[in-house]
Parts: C-alpha cells; sequence; structure tokens
C-alpha cells in the first residue's frame, strides 16, 4: 500500500487505531474524521486565547432536575402575601404557559424564610445555611431564560447551546479554542455522583462536529473514574511501556519516510496520552491523602452530603491540575426514593430540603478551598439549571416548570463579586427588563475564559459555527 | 364630485391592501427559511464572504418587510416594531459589510437574532 492510499485509508476509517484507541476512553465512542490533518498532530496542544484570560478553569455545576430558586435565591415577599390565591392574568401576558400542571393558585412554602448577607445584602433562604456566608463571592443572575419546558430538551439547550442534538457543548469549544493545559489528563471532565450516568446522556458533554478528541470524558464516581482505562490483569506496567516503546519506534521510522503524515504522529500520541491516563486519572481524583478537616468540610462525613462532596473535592483536584471545564451534574440526594433531583412537581419542601442539604456545605466549602489554595480567582465557579420553577403550585405542594424567569450565578475568578443582575417579576414568574439567556451565559464565560464567541468558530459543512449559534452577549455587568 | 372620487380611492388602496396582505402567508416554513437565512448570513460574516452576506442581508430585509406587513393586517403592532426593528438591522448588516466592518455587522446580527427570538416568544408556536 502506498502512503497516499494509506493515509485515504486511514482517513476514511476515523483515521485508524489511533482513534480507535482514544474512542475507548471516550464517552460515547467517535473517530477523529471531522479533524483535518494538521489539527491532528496534536490537537490538545495549548493555544493562545483571543485576549487575557480572566480565569484558567470553569467549574459547571449542573443542579439536574431544575431547582425553585424562587426557594433559595429569589426572594418574594409578593408571592408569600398571595400564596393561595389565582395568579393575577397581568403576570402571565407575553408568555405562553403549557407546562404539564396548569396555571393553578400561587404557592408559598410555610416553612419557607429568607435573610440577608454579606455586604452585599443577597438573599438567601433557609435551605442554603452554608453557602450564604460565601454571599459576596456570588454574581447572580436573575433574569436567566431558555427554551423549551422538558428536562431533556432544555438541559441539551443549558450545555451545548441548542435544543438539538449535534452540536459541541460549551466545554467542548473550550477544549477546541485552548487546547489542554496538563498533557496527561483530559482537558474537558465530566464528574457527578449517581450509579449511573446522568439523565439525557454524552450529548451534553458531545463534542457535536468538533474533532472527537474535544469532548468530555466522564469520570465515574469511586476510584476506577474511566471504564476500560486498568492494563489488562496479564500485563505488566513496564511490559506495556516496552510494547508501546516499540511501537513508536516501528511508527517513527515509518514516519520518518513520510513527515508530512500527521496522521502517524497523531496515532502515536493518542496511544500514549491513554498510557499518561492510566496513571494520572486515578491519582487525580483519589481523596485518600486529603486531610480530615478538608474532608470535613466538603461533608464527607455526613451520608447526606458524602456523593456529592466527593465529587467536588474531585472538581478542585482536578482545577489544581489544569483541567480547563469540569462539567458536575447533580445526583440524586438519596440512593433511593422519590427525590432523584431537584425536579419537585410535588413535595417541594421534602424535594428541596434534601437536595439543598446535598449541595449546600460542598458548594461553600468548594468555594472556600478555593480561596485557601489561591486558586479562586483563576476559577470560575457557575451554578446552572435548565430552567427555573412557577410561583404557582402544582400537585398541591410543588412547582412547575418555568423558562421565562429564574435564577443562576457565577462566583470567584473574573465576576463582578457580591452583584445582582437583572430581575423577575414581583411573584417570579417572568424576567423583567434584560435577560440572560444560555447562549448569554456562554458568551460571558467564554469572554471570561479569554475567547471572543464571534470568533470560536469552526468550519462544518461549509458553514462557519461557533458557540452561541446566532445569538450571544457577553454580560458586562457581571464581570469585574 | 369629490366625495365620489375620495370612496372610489379608498376602495381601491382597501382592494389593493388585502391582496397585498392576502398575498403573504407567513408560516412556519416560511419562518424556517428566514430562520436558515441568518444562520447562513452569521456564518458568511465571519468567513468575510462579501458578497454572500450581502445577498443574505438583503434577503432578510426583504423577508422582515413582508413580516411586518402581515402583522400590520393582523394589527399586532408589537409584532410590526420588531419586524420593522429587524428589517432595519438587516438593512445596517448590508451597510457594515459593505464597509468591511464584519466586527460590528457580526454584533448587529446578533442583535437581529435576539429581536427575532423576543418576537418568538410571544408568537411562534410550540413545536
Amino acid at each position: 500500500m502506498n502512503n497516499q492510499s494509506r493515509r485515504d485509508f486511514l482517513r476514511n476509517a476515523g483515521l485508524g487505531l489511533g482513534g480507535v484507541a482514544m474512542s475507548g476512553y471516550l464517552p460515547g465512542g467517535g473517530f477523529f474524521s471531522a479533524a483535518t490533518a494538521a489539527e491532528l498532530v496534536d490537537p490538545l496542544t495549548p493555544k493562545s486565547p483571543h485576549f487575557p484570560a480572566k480565569v484558567k478553569t470553569v467549574i459547571w455545576l449542573h443542579m439536574d432536575g431544575a431547582p425553585s430558586t424562587l426557594d433559595l435565591f429569589d426572594y418574594k415577599p409578593e408571592l408569600q402575601k398571595l400564596a393561595g390565591k389565582p395568579i393575577p392574568e397581568s403576570f402571565l401576558k407575553g408568555i405562553k404557559t403549557s407546562t404539564q400542571g396548569g396555571i393553578t393558585k400561587l404557592f408559598w412554602s410555610e416553612k419557607r424564610t429568607f435573610k440577608q448577607y454579606g455586604d452585599s445584602g443577597a438573599y438567601f433562604s433557609d435551605l442554603l445555611p452554608n453557602l450564604s456566608a460565601h454571599a459576596d463571592k456570588i454574581a447572580f443572575i436573575k433574569s436567566s431564560v431558555t427554551v423549551g419546558a422538558t428536562h431533556d430538551i432544555s438541559i441539551l439547550k443549558l450545555n451545548t447551546g441548542d435544543v438539538n442534538p449535534g452540536r459541541p457543548s460549551l466545554g467542548a469549544w473550550i477544549s477546541y479554542q485552548l487546547g489542554s493545559a496538563n498533557k496527561d489528563l483530559p482537558s474537558y471532565v465530566v464528574l457527578y455522583n449517581d450509579k449511573q450516568e446522568p439523565r439525557a446522556g454524552s450529548v451534553n458533554w458531545s463534542s457535536g462536529f468538533l474533532p472527537a478528541v474535544y469532548q468530555g470524558v466522564a469520570f465515574r464516581p469511586g476510584d476506577s473514574p474511566i471504564l476500560n482505562l486498568e492494563r489488562p490483569g496479564y500485563m505488566g506496567a513496564k511490559e506495556q511501556r516496552n510494547s508501546l516503546d516499540l511501537l513508536a519506534r516501528l511508527n517513527g521510522q515509518r514516519g520518518a519516510r513520510y513527515t508530512e503524515d500527521t496522521e502517524l504522529i497523531a496515532r502515536t500520541r493518542s496511544y500514549d496520552l491513554a498510557d499518561r491516563m492510566q496513571t494520572s486519572a486515578p491519582e487525580a481524583v483519589d481523596l485518600t491523602k486529603e486531610t480530615d478537616a478538608t474532608r470535613e468540610a466538603y461533608g464527607l462525613n455526613d451520608e447526606a452530603t458524602k456523593s456529592y462532596g466527593e465529587t467536588l473535592l474531585r472538581a478542585r483536584r482536578l482545577t489544581e491540575r489544569g483541567v480547563r471545564f469540569i462539567q458536575v451534574v447533580s445526583g440524586p440526594a438519596v440512593a433511593d426514593g422519590d427525590f432523584r433531583n431537584w425536579d419537585a412537581h410535588s413535595k417541594l419542601e421534602d424535594n428541596h430540603s434534601k437536595n439543598a442539604r446535598m449541595v449546600d456545605k460542598p458548594i461553600a466549602a468548594l468555594l472556600a478551598d478555593l480561596k485557601d489554595r489561591g486558586l479562586l480567582d483563576t476559577t470560575l465557579v457557575v451554578w446552572a439549571s435548565e430552567f427555573g420553577r412557577t410561583p404557582w403550585g402544582e400537585s398541591g405542594d410543588g412547582r412547575d416548570h418555568n423558562a421565562w424567569g429564574y435564577t443562576q450565578w457565577m462566583a470567584a475568578g473574573g465576576v463582578k463579586a457580591g452583584s445582582t443582575f437583572g430581575a423577575t417579576d414581583e411573584i417570579g414568574v417572568q424576567s423583567v427588563g434584560k435577560t440572560v439567556d444560555t447562549y448569554d451565559l456562554h458568551a460571558t464565560v467564554l469572554n471570561l475564559m479569554g475567547l471572543d464567541h464571534l470568533k470560536t468558530t469552526f468550519l462544518h459543512d461549509g458553514r462557519s459555527e461557533r458557540p452561541t449559534v446566532v445569538y450571544g452577549e457577553v454580560i458586562k455587568d457581571l464581570i469585574g | 364630485m369629490n366625495k365620489l372620487k375620495l370612496i372610489v380611492y379608498s376602495l381601491l388602496v382597501m382592494t389593493a391592501t388585502s391582496v397585498i396582505a392576502g398575498e403573504i402567508s407567513i408560516d412556519e416554513d416560511y419562518m424556517q427559511v428566514m430562520e436558515d437565512r441568518q444562520k447562513s448570513l452569521s456564518s458568511n460574516i465571519s468567513l468575510k464572504k462579501v458578497n454572500a452576506a450581502l445577498n443574505d442581508a438583503k434577503s432578510l430585509e426583504e423577508s422582515f418587510n413582508d413580516v411586518e406587513t402581515f402583522y400590520v393586517h393582523k394589527g399586532k403592532e408589537d409584532a410590526v416594531n420588531w419586524s420593522k426593528e429587524s428589517r432595519e438591522l438587516a438593512v445596517s448588516i448590508q451597510k457594515y459589510v459593505a464597509s468591511n466592518d464584519f466586527d460590528t455587522a457580526s454584533q448587529t446580527s446578533v442583535a437581529l437574532a435576539k429581536t427575532c427570538k423576543t418576537c418568538h416568544r410571544s408568537y411562534k408556536k410550540d413545536t
């Protein structure tokens, strides 16, 4: 086979064994077939941002199931006053309410209380006693909007900017545009505290039409973060190293005759990355060396907070090791039962008290820990959800989905700490004034990473694509 | 005599208006074509393809003119205003592209997309 036909074969076969080898380490499989040869020399080589970045790492906390931010951050005395009454028509103007529960009477939990915290005077409810201590680190976005009223669709939009599968997730765009800051670890890692992968699946950390190398790598909870990463039992570390060295020598000899054959170089490097990850990935998530004080702070000694606490402690360790984008999906607050996530169509008080308890202490610990380790200024923590929940009740004591107005927040690096952007109406049905859609949130996160969302582009099917599709506005008021 | 002329003239205007409005059907397919055109415009600005971007922006200007007429006929003032604003943004984009100011053209294209989204919030049917 001559070199030209071999190259064609490799390209047509998804760039051959290297692609296959890497796809084994990347959830959802996938090949490098969309990548050009030049990119494959080392697609994760660190690249310069468009302008100086304010942060190096993003920790993207997805609250799965959509919390009621009316019960966490967005205090509405008028809702409390009108509880039990029908919603005044004027609040529904301009929105189409097709949520499953219909529009019922306004709901307020009798147990709910709010207080102001910090110099900023930000409101936090009784459900967040630990996070409230960090009020002055947070920039609230209280006019979040999205489209879709079902979880899977809106989760996809939250992560990829579109309601249809096929586009790259935000982490993949960052990985593509900036490369990796640690050659031994993926630049984009997904963490979750559940026995199974988050619902809606790997499409939410997909590289879409970008080369597969940029997709998120899901680290499972437990001591073995990546499936099939361990060496086969019959092969020792030295034996594997010798085998790879031999392979590299043979490829090197062949490659010396065809120096333009970048696929070959990429293939060899993919083997080496997998070899390095066998050592570095387990070490990166090994919590045994953490101090007792740290373990206690993250809630590892309490069953209610242990699983999420471990996940956030891993997120901090990955931050220290230069991972660019860490996507953390919240899992079930209790292993079995009705509260698999924040989706409280009924029994909101019971659901949210358990889910809030699961995340409150670990997130507060993460913010404190990042500060103590000097990482707060270079790490962006984003607290996001697929949508919010309605002020009217469902099933008597729950809340329905609300895509028209809810709260998300950003903290730590680069943000205008202790600030609030936007607002919802007096009872929290919909945003008033300037809204922040997922595209705007993505554009702002990219900006903090030193990237212009309008210039973060990839040519796909002859069209210049970007993370924010045709939308996106950097919310400058959120940037410090 | 003048009164008769006025009546005839009014009838002619009314008939002509209803024909124009009647000819324009703004349905999902029409909007899908506009959405595709908008994506094409965004790409062509990014790739600095002047003629292609100008064609896209001109086409959008004409489409928004139709949308504006459609909503005038329906008496939806807010939709008329959004359509008008979108049409004017499409005109601005043509000016920026023609002067090779692709950054401003790109930002204006985002503003155009946002105006569309605002209108869709009230008028797009759920799918």
